[in-house]
This record gives C-alpha cells, sequence and structure tokens, in this order.
C-alpha cells in the first residue's frame, strides 16, 4: 500500500465517520485511528469459558443484528447456528459487510447492542456447543 | 447469462433511459428508480448506468446458465440464492446451475436485478432501455417471458468482492411529510389556473397511488383539483414527473414510459431528484407533496449525487481493504 | 394561455423548460419556432430542442446555475428569429373515414353539428404541415386544421387505438404511428410506416414536411 493510498484511506474513514482501521495482510498490518476520538473503547473482553465459543468482530464499525430493511434479527437467542452463517452486519458508512458465525453452536447470548461502534476482533455472541 | 424461470407482468430490461431522441417522438424510458440502479451496478464494478432487469411485480425466478456476479438493489424483496436467504441491496457471486428467486417486496416496489458488466442486448438510439410503446430496444422491445436468456457482459467468476451490500437510499434520503413518503413538486405553467382550494387541497392531502398506476403514469387518487376555467393546451414536450389534471380534476403523474409530450392542463412537476421515491412507492400507498423552489430541487439532485459519490468512496475503499 | 401577446417561459421541473410563443396557433410562429430551435440545441446547458404546438420544450443538459440568463437569451433569440422556411417534402396518405375505423366519428358529428361526408372532406382539404414529432414514435403534430373541425379531447381516454389512426384533440389532428393509448378523437385510419428504429433518421416524416390526405372511403 503506498502512502497515497493510506493518505486517501484516511481521508475515507474520516468521511465514513469511522475512529480508525485495521488491516491486515500477508506480509502487512496497517492501524489507522483517529487521535481526537474516543470511540471504539473496549470494555474488558468476556472471559471464554470452556463449552462455549465467542463470535468476534472481523472488523472496525457498527454491529448490526437486523439489516437496516427488517425488524427481525437475524439470530435469536436459543436458535441453532450453522457454521458460515449469516449473523449480524457490520455497517461502515453506508456499507454493510456481512458477519459470519465462525462456528456452529446455539447463540447463548448477544454481548453487544444493534449499531453500537465495535472495534476489530470484539467478541459480540456467544454460542453454547452443542 | 441467465434464464428467465417464471415472470409476473412487467419486467423489462432497462438502463438510465433514451435521451435525444424526443424530437422523433420517443420518451426516455429508463429505471424508475435510477438511484437503485445506480447502487447495484456499483456494488458489481459495473458502469452506474449499465442495463439492468426492473422487476415491477413478483416472485420473479431466473436460473444462471453460467457464473455471474449479480446485485439485487430496490426495494427489499424476499430474495434467496438456491433457497439460501440474501440481504437486501446485495451483491453475490452466482455459480451456473444456481437458482434466484424474488419474492413480494416488505418495502418498496421495484427490484433490479444488475449483472456483471450490465445486461448485453442491443443499444437502440444510444439506449438499452426498453422502448415498449415503439417496441424497440431492451429484449426484444417488450416485457421479459418465461424462457428468455439474457447475456451478461461480463459472466464468469468475478474477481471483485461480493457478498456485502449498502444500506438502501430511504434510510440515506429520507424524506417524509407527516410521516408519509413524500416528493417535491414545482409548481408548472398553469398552477395558477387552478382553484386557490384545490390548490391548498393539493399540498395538504395525501394522495393514494391507485391500480390503474404503471410505467406510463401514476393516476393519483385524492380530492378533485379543479380549475378557475376549462383550458385547452396546446400539445408540447413533456417530461417524466408532469403531473397533469384532466377533466375530473384526478392528478396522473407522467412517468418513464409517458408519451414525451401532452396536452392536459399541468399543475406542478414533480422533481428529478424525487423520481425514484415514486418509482418504490407501493400501489395502494400514500404519498404526499411538498412544494420546492428551483434552487431547492437543483440542490435536491445535487444530494442524491454526493450520496452515490460517498458509496462509491466506501465500496472503493472495500475493495482496497479485500485483495 | 392561447392567446397570449408576449412569450411565457415555464419550468418543468429542473429538467427542463417550456417556451411558449403568444398569439394564435399558427403555421408563421412554428417556423420560427423551428428555427429557434436550432439555435437553442447549441447551447451548452441544452441537451435537446423539442418543438410543440407553437411551442418549444428545452431539456437541460444539467440544470443551468443562471436560469435567468438563459430565460433572457430565449427571450432575445426569439425576438431575431426568423421562419425557417416550409421545405419539406409532400407525403401523400390515403384515409378510410368511419365505420370501425372511426369509432369516435359520432363525437365529432354530434360536437360539431355537420354530417360524416363533410367532416370526412373538410379534414382532407388542407395540406397539413409537420408542426412537430412527439407524442410517441413517429408521431407527427399537424397544423392547419378546420376549426370547423375541432372537438375537445376525450374525458377519458380510450385504452387502445391502433396504428395509422386519424385523429381530432381540441383544435389539432394527429395519425397515430403505433397502436396505444390516446385521448383523441378517432375518425379515421391510414396506412404508413411512420418509424423504423435501424433508419437514421428512425423517423420517415419531420418538421416541415407536409401531408396531404385523401379519401380512400367513406363509412357511414
Amino acid at each position: 500500500m503506498t502512502n497515497q493510498e493510506i493518505r486517501q484511506l484516511a481521508v475515507w474513514l474520516k468521511e465514513a465517520d469511522l475512529a480508525g482501521a485495521h488491516i491486515c495482510r500477508p506480509g502487512m498490518q496497517l492501524l489507522l485511528k483517529r487521535s481526537s476520538d474516543a470511540g471504539g473503547v473496549a470494555a474488558a473482553p468476556p472471559v471464554e469459558a470452556a463449552h462455549e465459543q465467542l463470535l468476534k468482530t472481523p472488523g472496525l464499525g457498527h454491529l448490526r443484528l437486523s439489516h437496516p430493511d427488517h425488524r427481525e434479527v437475524l439470530v435469536t437467542v436459543g436458535s441453532l447456528v450453522e457454521r458460515g452463517q449469516l449473523v449480524a452486519f457490520l455497517q461502515v458508512g453506508e456499507l454493510l459487510l456481512p458477519v459470519r458465525s465462525q462456528h456452529a453452536g446455539r447463540l447463548a447470548a448477544v454481548l453487544t447492542e444493534c449499531g453500537a461502534t465495535v472495534g476489530y476482533g470484539e467478541a459480540f455472541m456467544r454460542l453454547a456447543a452443542e | 447469462m441467465i434464464e428467465v424461470l417464471s415472470t409476473t407482468a412487467l419486467a423489462t430490461v432497462q438502463d438510465f433511459g433514451r435521451f435525444g431522441s424526443l424530437g422523433y417522438g420517443v420518451g426516455t424510458s429508463g429505471a424508475m428508480d435510477h438511484l437503485a440502479l445506480a447502487l447495484g451496478n456499483l456494488m458489481l464494478g459495473n458502469p452506474e448506468g449499465a442495463a439492468a432487469i426492473e422487476i415491477p411485480m413478483f416472485t420473479f425466478e431466473v436460473r444462471f446458465v453460467q457464473d455471474c456476479a449479480f446485485a439485487v438493489s430496490g426495494a427489499a424483496c424476499d430474495a434467496s440464492l438456491d433457497g439460501q436467504p440474501l440481504p437486501p441491496y446485495w451483491v453475490a457471486q452466482a455459480r451456473e446451475g444456481q437458482v434466484l428467486s424474488l419474492g413480494y417486496p416488505t418495502s418498496g416496489s421495484r427490484a433490479y436485478l444488475c449483472l456483471a458488466g450490465g445486461v448485453d442486448v442491443p443499444s437502440v438510439l444510444g439506449s438499452r432501455s426498453t422502448q415498449l410503446r415503439g417496441e424497440f430496444g431492451g429484449l426484444h422491445g417488450r416485457a421479459l417471458q418465461q424462457g428468455d436468456r439474457i447475456a451478461a457482459l461480463r459472466p464468469g467468476v468475478s474477481k471483485l468482492p461480493s457478498d456485502f451490500g449498502v444500506v438502501s437510499p430511504s434510510h440515506a434520503l429520507p424524506l417524509l411529510c407527516d410521516g408519509v413518503p413524500a416528493m417535491r413538486v414545482l409548481p408548472a405553467a398553469e398552477y395558477d389556473c387552478f382553484l386557490d382550494e384545490s390548490r391548498a387541497a393539493f399540498w395538504a392531502g395525501e394522495w393514494k397511488i391507485t391500480t390503474q398506476s404503471n410505467r406510463y403514469g401514476y393516476r393519483l387518487e385524492g380530492a378533485p383539483i379543479l380549475p378557475k376555467a376549462p383550458m385547452e393546451i396546446r400539445s408540447h414536450g413533456i417530461v417524466p414527473g408532469v403531473i397533469q389534471v384532466p377533466h375530473g380534476g384526478q392528478p396522473i403523474i407522467q412517468m418513464r414510459d409517458a408519451q414525451p409530450s401532452g396536452g392536459y392542463p399541468k399543475f406542478g412537476t414533480v422533481i428529478e431528484a424525487d423520481l425514484w421515491r415514486l418509482g418504490q412507492a407501493p400501489i395502494g400507498s400514500k404519498v404526499r407533496f411538498v412544494e420546492c423552489s428551483y434552487a431547492e430541487a437543483v440542490a435536491a439532485l445535487e444530494d442524491n449525487q454526493r450520496y452515490l459519490v460517498q458509496v462509491r468512496r466506501l465500496v472503493d475503499l472495500h475493495r482496497l481493504a479485500s485483495h | 394561455m392561447s392567446t397570449a401577446s408576449v412569450p411565457r417561459i415555464s419550468l418543468l421541473g429542473s429538467t427542463a423548460l417550456l417556451f411558449e410563443a403568444p398569439g394564435e396557433l399558427d403555421l408563421a410562429p412554428q417556423q420560427r419556432i423551428w428555427s429557434l430551435a436550432l439555435q437553442a440545441s447549441e447551447w451548452p446547458e441544452i441537451h435537446e430542442a423539442v418543438p410543440g404546438m407553437n411551442n418549444l420544450m428545452l431539456t437541460f443538459i444539467q440544470p443551468p446555475r443562471d436560469l435567468d440568463g438563459l430565460c433572457e437569451r430565449l427571450l432575445q433569440a426569439w425576438d431575431t428569429c426568423r421562419p425557417l422556411p416550409l421545405e419539406g417534402r409532400i407525403v401523400e396518405l390515403p384515409v378510410v373515414y368511419g365505420g370501425e375505423f372511426g369509432p369516435h366519428m359520432q363525437d365529432v358529428v354530434a360536437h360539431t353539428g355537420l354530417d360524416i361526408e363533410t367532416i370526412a372532406n373538410l379534414h382532407c382539404e388542407p395540406l397539413y404541415p409537420v408542426y412537430a414529432l412527439g407524442s410517441h414514435p413517429g408521431y407527427c403534430y399537424l397544423g392547419g386544421m378546420d376549426a370547423r373541425l375541432a372537438t375537445p379531447r376525450r374525458q377519458v381516454p380510450v385504452l387502445s387505438v391502433g396504428a395509422g389512426s386519424v385523429s381530432i384533440g381540441g383544435v389539432q389532428t394527429g395519425v397515430s404511428a403505433s397502436a396505444g393509448p390516446s385521448g383523441w378523437n378517432t375518425i379515421g385510419r391510414t396506412e404508413m410506416t411512420f418509424f423504423d428504429p435501424t433508419q437514421n433518421p428512425p423517423a420517415m416524416l419531420r418538421p416541415g414536411d407536409m401531408l396531404r390526405l385523401r379519401i380512400e372511403r367513406i363509412i357511414r
């Protein structure tokens, strides 16, 4: 990634009203943070019990539990979740990125409020292993 | 390439429209919701005005005869690919043999199926939009039928990321009047020739989009809009959005397939920037009209443009971060 | 509106403006409209200049910042523009009047007080200049209809009249180029191909051409 691309990224992030970005690629990691922003300060990460799996956010944005056009949440507490199943959206400005479950299990708890600003790798759902 | 498995009436190929042939009596046609078309194309990396399939009635089902990336935009219709639900306003990669099904919308009224590269039909008089009256353009100048095969300009497995979406423009660009979807209207030449109380009723009232509403025109139901005296108007060019009031006082909004000329008295014109809102207003729903000035109409166009630029930037950012 | 003394300019949203020539509907102002259209179509703001019946619609490429300036320029151009000469072709159309081809002939009879024979003869008498195209691909708006035949547009438009339908709407007359809805009174039918999208230009007739209608048959 060139310096110009990084600068462009910074401008876009400001316009999309985000606190920063974390980009991981083979051989490269880039972490951008807006200095004046206090957004996205993470609480202490939940402790993962042996029979549970935590689902973690794939990046920075606003976590949505339902699509803006739908009222129902994607998954309800108590339902079975398959690996790869769409369980939430990560909203970045007008963009909606799919958040798919990395594990299979029964949804035990939702750890984040709909619309909350999240950082990279934050636990947002807890699955109980079946 | 896709094959139409089932379609209800009036699905047509549309792009932004056919311009420059009004002088031959050829109306513009084009997508009723140009923002949905632009966004679907944007998600696929197509030119914004690339041709797509406009679907006003459901269910609509196609099979992918080849691998092809596609996007479904516009109305939030129950979309699924081989039974797997797709969120609204979403881009996905289809594999050969997969079936895309679009069900009845939960919001909006017209969906757009965009294909990678755009729909590949011949351009006639500068556009791929369907000219139904003249029976040319689009797919053989007619609505789609079961068995039709429609090619994409860039089939195969897309190099661009898929499996993401955008928030619908109705969230980004809301316009409501007392909780009812609203459209801005610029008064037209005969505005002052209508009764004061009729003019007031037009702005204050809720207007129902009757079942006799389609790409040619939207017939509205509400308080009669009456002239001070009967008027015979000379035929003149019109554009989509012109609100005509025939005898009887029930307005008709000329839409994208309307005649390019008309001779009924004109109350006002729904501004170009708000035509997409009308395009998504379902039959039977109610709308309100808000009077606006020329400057406000131009500003509204700029708002739409700014929104598209914003989305394009975010999609570019996503591509940059993905490869 | 029809007998104003000065031109009128109004907006069609932010997409186009409409220029209406003053005075009675006539050929000389129409020739000036054609001339005005030629000029205005060259202006940087204008996408297309579309003549109508003694009027002109100008569609914008982008809505002009200086709308007032454009309107002034338009009024000045109108003041100074000269009528374009009538140099078009004369095309003859045989017409079958009445019967199944003239479903609204009786309404014209009722409104005008004339019988079918007289209506057909008065309708064929003039050499009709093509004022403008519009309504649908290839459709010509004709000038010069005998005022005695004037019949108001229908209260409820008809869902479909066939291609080649000869109709009267208010003081105007025209021939449809394809099947479709119409608010006019259809009095006869003619055969002709008015539009072919594969040709350049796609319309067979253009403003300045003239139509000579001939009675092929009158069905009473």
